[in-house]
């Protein structure tokens, strides 16, 4: 499987990235690298191989339903550049 | 060339919030009505260096939630990131176990347009972190034209049950039976309040039409209805857009529409929604779901509102009309068995629970729950009402009395002067005797033989009822009066 620079092209804009179109190549040669990289794995027979994604045999932690505020919520608005009293302002969405 | 006839082909998805005191990922109060962004820290805002940790008793609000579905638990379940790039997440991902979900397939049953029961199956429920709120408006309320919307993130996270069918859902009258069922189901199940008007509910619909001629319509995803009423004029809108497209020879679009509720009608949406891409979430490693767990949660499921209904009609005969209004409400439900287990004729204390209770909780605005006449007290009404110690009409007045007042039964009786058992045997022959003292010229008249039409006697009767406040039967008072005036 390999991408075209279009289809590259569409994913940075999903993620909100502007290339250049030297940025634009460098990307489509570096995924295309990664996925022939990951082509490489089709010569090998994983029939019977479960597929995995943890590499340790671990166990979702649980936790009780108990709330604890976080104090400093001041903080994390304080993080951002761009509050308007208590709310978040991002540019203006339009769905109807 | 014979006439063309369409068969909506319907999916349904639906969002439920899961009851619980914090969020999904995060130990944040899951309470959304607090000023904005007061509920949130690290966790849920997604910054740099912090873990989600699961919440247990969600776990169990799904499996609950899955059981009223008829759904079977996952031993193993797996939560993923769906890329989603829109502010209402911070993360740029929704944590959302979409792929490997907690439940297997499920039904729901519902009446298909000859009233015959059909399955609509449930592919299955999953967990997911809901997202925070976009206003339009500023901060302090004034109208926003500029280029900025305001979020506030105390929602972000909170956990939500995603439901998905399978395209059975044939029209909108069956979309809402089955929302409707679902929604009773899942309250009954006490995973989640479903309140409606705090929008724990939303709806997705997918609609695609078939033609009898054998052309299949694209599959057009509606969303953004919020109420039953909104999901039914939504699906109804579409189905006719859909047929009027293939009816004229053309084709209907794969794409997603939003519903506009005050205008009804769908409009293409402007969100591109491509590349929705999963990875699993690395901070979360597999659920794991013993049998021992799944035995314990589900000794937890009570009896559903459906079953309770015909064992309400099979083994009390309560009519089923009357049973399924009294099953709507678990807590209605509740209230009618108490009464009940008292002892109280199970379908005169049912028709008392449904006319009356439910009258007087509609006149007041009240909830069952906050209802003050006690099961065992109806009871105690109905019977003296059965035993005939009262009338309808007399077992009715104490009733509201005891409702207005907070008071009990003698206590109401008493002060609405009634007495019980009636007024008959000496006290009413006193009455009477008293009655035609007072009243020489008329007992003179039918005396003599000019009351043919028996008008004074009538007349006679009316003054004695009045003065035993409508305690006596009216026929002992007819011969008592014809007896007393030989």
């Amino acid at each position: 499987m390999r991408l075209d620079a279009q289809q590259v092209n569409e994913i940075a804009q999903e993620s909100r990235l502007l290339l250049t179109e030297q940025e634009l190549d460098g990307a489509v040669r570096y995924i295309n690298n990664f996925l022939d990289m990951l082509d490489r794995f089709k010569e090998l027979d994983l029939k019977d191989v479960e597929p995995f994604s943890f590499a340790e045999a671990l166990e979702c932690p649980l936790r009780d339903d108990k709330v604890i505020p976080f104090t400093d919520t001041e903080a994390i608005l304080h993080e951002s550049g761009h509050v308007d009293g208590s709310y978040f302002k991002v540019p203006r969405i339009i769905e109807e | 060339m014979p006439e063309l006839t369409f068969t909506p082909v319907i999916g349904i998805e639906i969002h439920i919030r899961l009851k619980s005191d914090s969020k999904l990922f995060c130990s944040c109060s899951t309470n959304t009505d607090a000023p904005a962004n007061t509920n949130i820290c690290p966790v849920c805002m997604g910054l740099p260096g912090t873990l989600p940790h699961l919440n247990h008793r969600v776990v169990e609000q799904g499996m609950l939630a899955g059981f009223a579905l008829n759904c079977g638990i996952r031993p193993k379940s797996l939560f993923f990131r769906k890329s989603y790039f829109y502010p209402d997440l911070p993360k740029g991902h929704q944590v959302s176990q979409c792929d490997l979900p907690i439940t297997t397939s499920g039904y729901i049953e519902v009446h298909d347009s000859d009233g015959n029961l059909k399955k609509i199956r449930v592919h299955h429920l999953h967990l997911e972190e809901d997202v925070g709120s976009l206003h339009h408006s500023g901060s302090d309320g004034r109208l926003e034209g500029a280029a900025t919307s305001y979020v506030d993130y105390n929602r972000s996270g909170t956990p939500l049950a995603e439901i998905v069918s399978e395209p059975d859902v044939a029209s909108s009258a069956e979309a809402v039976e089955y929302v409707m069922t679902l929604r009773r189901r899942v309250i009954y199940s006490g995973a989640s309040d479903v309140e409606l008007e705090k929008g724990m509910m939303r709806f997705d619909a997918n609609v695609s039409m078939k033609c009898s001629d054998g052309r299949w319509g694209k599959k057009v995803e509606v969303k953004n209805m919020n109420s039953f009423k909104a999901l039914e004029r939504a699906i109804e809108y579409e189905i006719k857009r859909q047929r009027k497209i293939m009816l004229q020879g053309g084709e209907v679009m794969q794409e997603t529409r939003h519903w506009n509720d005050a205008k009804g009608v769908t409009s293409p949406s402007r969100v591109k929604e491509s590349y929705r891409k999963f990875i699993v979430e690395p901070d979360l490693p597999p659920l794991y779901i013993s049998q021992e767990w799944i035995d314990r949660v589900a000794a937890r499921m009570p009896e559903m509102p459906d079953v309770k209904a015909n064992r309400y009609v099979a083994d009390w005969g309560i009519p089923r009309e009357v049973a399924e209004v009294l099953t709507d409400d678990k807590n209605l439900a509740a209230y009618f068995e108490g009464c009940v287990e008292v002892g109280a004729n199970p379908v005169r204390a049912a028709h008392w629970v449904r006319t009356e209770v439910l009258r007087v909780l509609n006149e007041t605005g009240k909830k069952i729950g906050e209802f003050t006449v006690r099961p065992e007290v109806l009871a105690g009404l109905v019977a003296r009402v059965d035993d005939g110690k009262l009338s309808t009409t007399q077992g009715k007045e104490v009733f509201d009395h005891m409702c207005a007042s907070g008071s009990g039964i003698e206590e109401s009786i008493k002060a609405l002067g009634i007495t019980e058992g009636g007024v008959a045997g000496n006290a009413l022959t006193e009455i009477i005797a008293s009655v035609i003292a007072a009243n020489p010229d008329v007992l003179e008249e039918i005396r003599s033989g000019k009351d043919k039409k028996g008008k004074k006697l009538k007349f006679l009767q009316g003054l004695v009822m009045k003065e035993t406040k409508g305690q006596a039967k009216p026929q002992e008072v007819a011969e008592a009066i014809a007896e007393a005036v030989k």
